[in-house]
């Protein structure tokens, strides 16, 4: 067992407490990024991994620096590949060429790779073989969360150095954030720097930091500096450069979040863009009562096998069902490739059936592939249809429908009254279908790191699910203003303790009010965020490719429902070409020099827009800025909350106090002398 | 010995203040916006004090505003305008120069920052020449004081005495910093006006 990295300030209360060591302390192999060459072979070796986290007001921008050798005596091309966590946004690749950094630009998917081949080619270098290379390198999705980077040529006992930079919001859950640094995949050998390998975080928060943990990394590997309540940081240093894990950390904010938080984005004489982050305290919501039947999904595939993940997994559902009440009712279906049930019927929730449950889930080793399909129509077909059903998945694979069509899944799950919950354990789970179900039945997925503690993750989900959440979510503009754009198009529940994040677009200028409104218990509830709209707000210009990434990210979800049709690609690769983001239809070519883009006809447009995020970066830190509005939940929103990046000096009431005193002491002083 | 009077200069201040809060709308247009100031709109280096970013913030103002004016107002007397407009540039200027990434800016406190330290050492030293030093003393400790808050603030970079939760913005140590250099200067060019009208002499005062 390994124990946790903490730092404390005052308040931490029984958050640090209920943090158990690690559960999960596998060794599998790195996926922060690898080298590989094309022509097949061994990664080539990390010699420098250095990463930067920069976490203000809970939006997380993540900048990897990685240095590559190529020890072979020839020069080769190679594939790199790195994956992001979900929810973020690959927002810049670069690499060096020729000593300098070269940031690329998005096209086509076709034409970039056209281009790419059309440099690499044997017979185009042929025709000027004094010539000296050029060194062209191409960005690709290979999944939702996986990126591949083809790089030409990697000179022998060479070296070739990577920039890869993401943008993800932090979602906060009643009072934490949880930041994860994915390094973990299995299926690679080599995974230690032989260079440099560190990992920095600059954290920031308006709203106090009351405490952080770090549950995959040790006391001693984790150097915390606490400069006031609002600032902290965090130094991860590994001598020997092991990168088989991933990097966890967790800080607990002051208050929960609660209400509208917003956030703007706007260029002059342009439409803006906005972050509007909608959460319900956890104590406010009326619990549902018992009479739940629960039916638990587990993935006993080969992946589960490791660092006790199946054990861990009985135990979560024990202790999920523990803190439920005798009336509600169980089952559990293992599956792989075929899924298997505990029980014809729902158990009921007793001692003997949870030794059944242990004694179960027991039997299996772990082994084969994952077919999340078979699973989920048994747990329909046993439904008692006359009681409450709650689905609760629990995977760690990517499942089948990687990137296949999830039509067939939805009708499944919209043809019965059940709501579906996902947990998705570590950075190969499936989290957009799981996604995907959960929101058409109204759930929610937890996405956790395998050095997270999932038992504590379940019995937060358990918290979370027995609470009444907020159905059939709209968000409007009052006067002043209207919105576009808003992503994502179907807002999903929002359940006490947690957070939804919309994106959008919005015009008008003035005083503006945001309003979220909803049901909840079939009774109507409404959040209002009232603001000053600026006709130039430059603060926060990441949300602009935060937005047009999830807008992406709707569409290939429509498309994979069957939704919206396969051939409609025409506003991906208008998204992608517009705000620099790879999608399956666009990708990132790099280029040896300027000229080269203008050979090739390709406009310049990822420079520019990384410089204004760094601006906007630069400013930002300069300030813990407060200018989130929150208003709790019944509570009237303030007549005026300020959008714009404000500051202000003040007074308060110690300070009256003070003047007061002041006052009085001089009255006693004038008496005195007369 | 100055006698403890009704600060109606204050009262003035605080009347403009709340009377821009009554018309939201006006916020847009009298704030400090450094690009706006940058693009001609110079207003904004006076009016962005009169404006406040939430109703605690201006509700903490204009209180100190008063209270200091109950301190000091009487000491300040006709250079009360002059140290208020003087203070309102210097904190601008102040910001424009020392911290260019500060967008936007707003409130009072700067100003009550200028009028506490020039106020302070007015009445030092008028009850110093008026033979009064207990009370001469006294006002050098609000001054010390007022010296203590402002390196605490310097130091870590936020305000005392400030709840940021209700202050809606963030706050900028640097405007008290200069509010305190414009109070100084003010004071320096109100005691040399005041040497040069031989105002600053010893008076007789009844007993």
């Amino acid at each position: 067992m390994r124990g946790n990295s903490s730092t404390s300030w005052p308040r931490t209360g029984s958050f640090l407490s209920t943090l158990t060591p690690l559960l999960f302390s596998v060794s599998l192999s790195q996926a922060a990024g690898l080298l590989v060459p094309s022509a097949g072979g061994a990664p080539l070796a990390i010699q420098d991994h250095l990463v930067r986290v920069d976490i203000n007001n809970n939006i997380a921008v993540t900048e990897v620096v990685q240095v590559f050798r190529n020890d072979s005596v020839r020069p080769l091309e190679a594939v790199y590949s790195f994956p992001l966590p979900p929810s973020a946004s690959l927002a810049g690749f670069s690499m060096w060429i020729n000593g300098e950094e070269v940031t690329g630009e998005v096209l086509e998917r076709d034409r970039a790779r056209e281009i790419y081949q059309e440099i690499v080619h044997p017979a185009v270098r042929a025709q000027d073989p004094v010539a000296p290379p050029r060194d062209p390198g191409l960005v690709e999705a290979i999944s939702s969360r996986e990126y591949q980077v083809t790089i030409f040529p990697v000179p022998a006992h060479g070296t070739q150095k990577v920039r890869v930079l993401y943008y993800q919001y932090l979602s906060v859950d009643a009072d934490r954030v949880t930041y994860v640094y994915p390094m973990e995949t299995r299926g690679m050998e080599d995974s230690r720097a032989r260079g440099r390998f560190s990992l920095d975080v600059e954290l920031r928060s308006a709203v106090p930091l009351t405490g952080c943990v770090f549950p995959s990394h040790s006391e001693q590997q984790v150097v915390t500096e606490v400069f006031n309540p609002h600032r902290a940081s965090a130094h991860l240093a590994r001598p020997d450069g092991d990168l088989d894990q991933d990097f966890v950390m967790v800080y607990s904010l002051g208050k929960p979040a609660a209400g509208l938080d917003l956030i703007t984005f706007r260029k002059e004489r342009e439409d803006g863009y906005f972050l509007l982050l909608a959460s319900a305290p956890l104590a406010e919501m009326p619990v549902e009562e018992g009479g739940v039947d629960y039916t638990f999904i587990v993935d006993v595939s080969g992946s589960m096998r490791r660092a006790r993940k199946l054990e861990v997994a009985g135990e979560a559902i024990v202790r999920f069902l523990s803190s439920c009440g005798s009336d509600d009712h169980f089952n559990v279906i293992a599956f792989n490739l075929q899924p298997s049930a505990l029980s014809p019927t729902a158990l009921p929730n007793d001692s003997q059936s949870l030794q059944q449950l242990t004694d179960f889930l027991r039997e299996f080793r772990g082994v084969g592939g994952t077919d999340l399909y078979p699973a989920l129509q048994l747990a329909h077909q046993q439904a008692d249809t006359r009681r409450k059903q709650a689905i609760i998945v629990i995977t760690d694979g990517g499942l089948n429908d990687r990137d296949e069509g999830q039509a067939r899944f939805l009708d499944l799950v919209n043809l019965h009254d059940a709501t579906l919950f996902g947990l998705a354990v570590g950075n190969e789970a499936n989290v957009p279908l799981l996604d995907s179900l959960a929101r058409a039945s109204g759930g929610f997925v937890a996405a956790i790191s395998t050095q997270e503690n999932l038992l504590d993750k379940g019995k937060q989900l358990r918290d979370r699910m027995r609470q009444e959440p907020l159905r059939n979510l709209r968000l409007e503009m009052g006067e002043g203003g209207t919105l576009s754009d808003v992503t994502p198009g179907v807002l999903p529940a929002l359940y006490p303790g947690g957070q939804i994040a919309i994106l959008g677009r919005y015009r008008g200028k003035g005083f503006g009010s945001f309003h979220l409104r909803g049901t909840r218990a079939g009774q109507s509830v409404e959040f209002n965020s009232q603001v000053a709209v600026s006709a130039v707000e430059t603060l926060n210009p990441e949300i602009r490719r935060m937005w047009a990434e999830r807008r992406v990210q709707d569409i290939l979800q429509e498309m994979r429902a069957a939704a919206r049709p396969e051939t409609d690609r025409s506003e991906i690769i208008r998204l992608g070409t517009e705000y620099s983001i790879v999608t399956p239809y666009t990708s990132f070519l790099v280029l040896e020099s300027d000229k080269m883009f203008r050979d090739y006809g390709i406009e310049r447009r990822t420079a520019s827009l990384l410089n204004e995020e760094t601006s906007g970066r630069a400013e930002r830190s300069q300030r813990a800025d407060d200018k989130y509005s929150a208003i709790p939940v019944g509570e009237k929103p303030k007549p005026v909350e300020w959008n714009l990046d404000l500051g202000a000096g003040a007074s308060g009431p110690e300070f009256l106090g003070l003047l007061t005193a002041l006052l009085a002491g001089r009255a006693m002083l004038r008496r005195r002398v007369g | 010995m100055s006698r403890l009077t009704f600060p109606h200069r204050s009262l003035i201040l605080a009347a403009a203040a709340l009377a821009v809060a009554a018309r939201p709308t006006w916020f847009d247009w009298m704030c400090y916006r450094k690009s706006a100031i940058q693009a001609g709109q110079v207003w904004r280096i006076l009016t962005g004090h009169l404006v406040h970013a939430s109703r605690d913030h201006l509700l903490w103002d204009v209180l100190a505003l008063f209270l200091i004016g109950f301190l000091f107002e009487n000491h300040l007397g006709r250079h009360f305008a002059w140290v208020t407009g003087f203070s309102m540039l210097v904190v601008s200027g102040g910001l424009l120069a020392l911290q260019p990434s500060l967008e936007a800016y707003c409130g009072l406190s700067g100003v009550l920052t200028a009028q506490w330290v020039c106020g302070a050492m007015l009445a030092a030293h008028e009850e110093r020449v008026s033979g009064r030093v207990v009370l001469s003393r006294f006002y050098w400790a609000c001054l010390i004081l007022d010296g203590a808050k402002l390196c605490y603030e310097a130091f870590l970079g936020y305000p005392l005495f400030v709840d940021i939760h209700r202050l809606n913005g963030h706050p900028v140590p640097i405007a008290h910093l200069c509010g305190a250099l414009a109070g100084l200067v003010a004071c320096m060019v109100a005691l040399s006006r005041k040497s040069s009208h031989g105002l600053g002499h010893p008076r007789l005062l009844p007993r």
